[in-house]
């Protein structure tokens, strides 16, 4: 939902985004069903767009309720990461 | 140009995906289906000279059609529960409707769904609990031995004027009400919990 807060993004753009950070993709194509979900819940909403030399592509963009939710676990990731430094720190 | 058995490793590919699905909705099934479809263009756009090992790769990295499946499903159970289960995190119905309406005509049976919907945060229904409490206190015979020897005394003193406030104190369940539904269009801030590949490190 990160990659999507500065524009909108297709499914395949998302995927090789997030494909390129080692580890946190592993296989490509359950991102769909993820996707999917994330756009019943309507964190996102999807919008076809034409494309240059190929077929329409679907673009997923934040919904507002998306935006609030990134924000809300942005605040918990970020006590949960301090927390979890504080006992890495503690224990080297 | 195209590699030597594209329709055969393609169509192979998303024939075993499509009876892995047998037992999704059709909405779902059609969605998945169309999004893996729509990958493996994209991804052979991005090709020049296509060979049958890039096919191959291609569907190597969208992964199994079983775990795709699976992935699919596990969404839907998820969102299936959670619209079997009358109240919805995401969404109020009934039960919010009901308790914001009995919280003005029958407090205790109006705070108990409050208290059952997962709508509301803890913070909204602690303040509608203490809201509400108040008037459901003074007017409950069984607290009557404890409160009247308090407010007795108390009332006199207040002169004339008691009887309208005591009876204003019934605007509380109102204000409690009316508080609620306002809740309703600003709903607090929930977390957001990642799943499915993303989650996994």
């Amino acid at each position: 939902m990160a990659l999507l807060t500065s524009r909108p993004r297709y499914g395949y753009e998302l995927v090789q985004e997030l494909a390129r950070v080692d580890g946190l993709l592993t296989s490509e194509g359950t991102m769909y069903p993820l996707l999917a979900r994330l756009r019943r819940e309507r964190l996102v909403v999807t919008e076809w767009r034409e494309s240059k030399g190929g077929p329409p592509r679907k673009y997923y963009r934040l919904s507002r309720t998306g935006e609030r939710a990134l924000e809300g676990f942005r605040k918990e990731w970020a006590t949960l990461r301090s927390a979890v430094d504080g006992i890495l720190k503690g224990g080297t | 140009m195209t590699a030597p058995h594209a329709t055969q490793i393609v169509e192979g590919y998303i024939a075993r995906l499509e009876s892995e699905l047998d037992t999704a909705p059709a909405d779902r099934r059609r969605e998945l289906l169309a999004d893996v479809r729509g990958h493996i263009t994209e991804a052979r756009l991005g090709l020049e000279h296509e060979t049958d090992a890039d096919l191959l790769n291609i569907l190597d990295r969208l992964g199994e059609p079983a775990e795709l499946a699976g992935e699919a499903m596990e969404a839907t159970s998820a969102q299936t529960v959670a619209s079997d289960s009358s109240y919805s995190t995401t969404a109020w119905g009934w039960i919010e409707l009901a308790a914001i309406l009995l919280v003005i005509l029958a407090w205790p049976a109006g705070i108990i769904l409050v208290w059952l919907s997962r709508f509301w945060g803890i913070r909204d229904k602690a303040v509608v609990t203490a809201l509400g409490a108040v008037p459901f206190s003074l007017g409950f015979p069984l607290f009557a031995p404890l409160i009247g020897p308090i407010l007795g005394p108390l009332l006199e003193r207040i002169g004339p004027p008691a009887p309208i406030l005591v009876g204003s104190l019934g605007l509380l369940n109102i204000a409690a009400a009316i508080y609620l539904a306002v809740r309703l269009w600003r709903p607090p801030e929930r977390p957001l919990r990642l799943t499915g590949p993303v989650a996994r490190g």
